[in-house]
């Protein structure tokens, strides 16, 4: 049967009764790691030449000796370990990819610490490359300038066109949770003074996301705590290559007020017109969900967002973007708005004017999150995490009757989830 | 219909046919959704097994700062109101196999009340919830009575009044 739903979905066009223009093609979903009680929020990546690298932790056992994984073009995964100590499995602050113009793979992860005596564990943030397609891989070095373990996390990586790479993370070294960047101008090797980016609070779980035109524009985006607890996301730019930052700037003022942790953080990309794409998730009562919006004044504006999936109420949904040929915009997410988050895709055609309607990727009778899309020409990949079949097939054996008071429902068995990847093609 | 155009129409019925269920939050008259974790030592603990007493079950997470903040008012509410019948239950949702690191946070925050270890995060989905930490109050007969989104140590809650008052 599984043959037949490859061979039987492979070239299957998804689209909606209405849409006379159906957009999207997707093969059979593939699980691309094995099923695992730890981690396993994925992280994609396209090379300059269109390989795909999948990176994900994982720990054998569910155990918390967490390694990173990373799967070239679907290959089985390289694993990679830390001397310093455990890499840590964190749905949303998962190992972050870039490919570098000159085809290096690069990759920052955070190794965490438990310290007697102390009430928290630290972290580092830690960077790796390989120069071979992931074969061979440099020896992990830490891009902060503190002590080599503290509060840093929540990170993101990205690889200008220029050749500078950036990093941007969390930082508690001042107290309370601030947004930190460094820079990189000779892959990696070394690491610029780390810059705080701006002066208030940063809300403390949620990830970063840096855009670049390759231009000398860099954007930093994270969800800022407001007077009031408002934690909505805001956007810094910088026009001198990530040297200096203007202060940031709300991408719309959603009011969301939530003295908690949401872990939902934004996503962006800049197209080859210097146009910002962001998408991002709120949980204001009433108009909670992903929103879509774009700036072409270097963040100093935006426009009236484009909702993507809302509703009277939303879970945190984890929405990504990526950018193809032609003005194509792909938006993901997982639906928050459904008791059960599925994977759901967006696509525009128009430079993100408008979207095609929403199409669910993931399977429906699993629970599936973190999702991550990329666009290499008109082909189109999404990876996300999701219950795995053998936790479903336990779950739906060891169902108790719920109507019944007294009827308890136990934990998920080790081996709870995987990560699943779609590939195709859009029109 | 072959087999092959069946699973082809379900995946397309599921794309774009019937709406799945929306998410809804929890509400104050809900019934207690069922649920049970591990303790820290092994022992399984149950909502159900708890009814007849007020329940004040609060998920939390080591690395949640508002949850490390509510902390020494939780652990002062279930000491005063231990013997009246209110029990404050903690269900972290720290990753499977952070059993130490949770223990070594209940340590040093001298944590007296009940810790379960939540390690899928299960009860996120059970509960309805939206973020990290939020507190469900249960009275005798299993029903919610109130739900906080967020920490619960700000003084406009008055949660020991709220406590007081399902007594």
């Amino acid at each position: 049967v599984a043959a037949i739903l490859g061979v039987s979905i492979a070239g299957t066009t998804l689209a909606c009764r209405g849409d006379a223009t159906p957009a999207i093609t997707l093969a059979a979903p593939v699980a691309a790691s094995v099923p695992t009680g730890v981690g396993t929020a994925p992280v994609i990546a396209l090379s300059p030449r269109g390989h795909r690298a999948v990176a994900w932790v994982s720990a054998p056992d569910s155990g918390t000796d967490g390694r990173l994984y990373i799967s070239i073009d679907g290959a089985s995964p390289v694993e990679l370990r830390d001397s310093l100590g455990p890499i840590e499995a964190h749905g949303e602050a998962p190992p972050k990819l870039a490919y570098d113009t000159a085809g290096v793979l690069h990759a920052l992860y955070v190794v965490g610490k438990v310290v007697p005596g102390r009430r928290f564990p630290l972290s580092a943030l830690r960077h790796v490359s390989s120069h071979d397609g992931g074969k061979q891989w440099s020896a992990p070095a830490s891009v902060t300038d503190a002590d080599v373990f503290g509060s840093y996390n929540f990170h993101a990586l990205h690889a200008a066109a220029n050749g500078v790479l950036i990093a941007a993370w969390l930082d508690g070294r001042a107290g309370k949770s601030a947004t930190f960047m460094t820079r990189s101008t000779d892959g990696g090797v070394t690491w610029s003074p780390n810059m705080r980016v701006d002066s208030a609070e940063s809300c403390p779980c949620c990830r970063t996301a840096i855009a670049t035109d390759g231009t000398g524009h860099v954007y930093l985006a994270w969800r800022t705590v407001l007077p009031g607890n408002v934690r909505d996301i805001v956007v810094a730019h910088s026009g001198d290559n990530g040297a200096t930052f203007d202060a940031p700037v709300r991408v719309h003022a959603d009011e969301w007020q939530f003295d908690a942790c949401p872990h939902a953080g934004p996503s962006m990309q800049v197209d080859a017109s210097g146009t910002l794409h962001v998408t991002w998730w709120t949980g204001k009562d009433g108009v909670a969900g992903v929103y879509y919006a774009q700036s072409n004044t270097h963040a100093s504006t935006f426009s009236t967002p484009i909702p993507m999936g809302v509703a009277q109420f939303s879970k945190p949904a984890h929405a990504q973007l990526a950018l193809g040929d032609s003005g194509a915009v792909a938006v993901v997410w997982d639906d928050g708005t459904l008791e059960t988050p599925a994977v759901t895709l967006r696509l525009s055609r128009d430079h993100g004017a408008s979207f095609g309607p929403a199409v669910v990727v993931s399977a429906p009778d699993r629970a599936a999150a973190f999702p991550m899309v990329s666009m290499f020409g008109k082909q189109l990949t999404v990876v996300w995490s999701e219950q795995s079949r053998e936790a479903a097939t336990h779950a739906e054996h060891n169902r108790p009757n719920m109507k019944d008071p007294k009827a308890t429902m136990g934990l998920s068995p080790v081996g709870a989830s995987v990560v699943v990847m779609r590939q195709g093609t859009w029109q | 219909m072959g087999v092959a155009a069946m699973l082809l129409l379900t995946t397309l019925t599921v794309a774009c046919g019937e709406k799945p269920r929306e998410f809804r939050p929890l509400s104050e008259g809900d019934a207690a959704p069922a649920f049970a974790a591990p303790t820290l030592d092994g022992d399984s603990v149950s909502v159900a097994s708890l009814r007849g007493q007020v329940v004040l079950l609060n998920v939390w997470a080591t690395w949640c700062v508002p949850c490390r903040r509510e902390m020494p008012l939780l652990d002062s509410l279930s000491r005063e109101f231990a013997d009246r019948g209110v029990r404050v239950v903690g269900v972290s949702i720290d990753a499977s196999g952070a059993g130490e690191l949770i223990a070594s946070f209940v340590k040093q925050y001298q944590v007296g009340f009940t810790i379960l270890h939540d390690g899928a995060g299960q009860i996120q989905s059970t509960y309805n919830m939206r973020g990290v930490p939020e507190t469900f109050l249960i009275d005798r007969d299993g029903v919610l009575r109130h739900h906080w989104v967020g920490g619960i140590d700000a003084p406009e809650i008055r949660l020991r009044e709220v406590v007081r008052g399902m007594l």
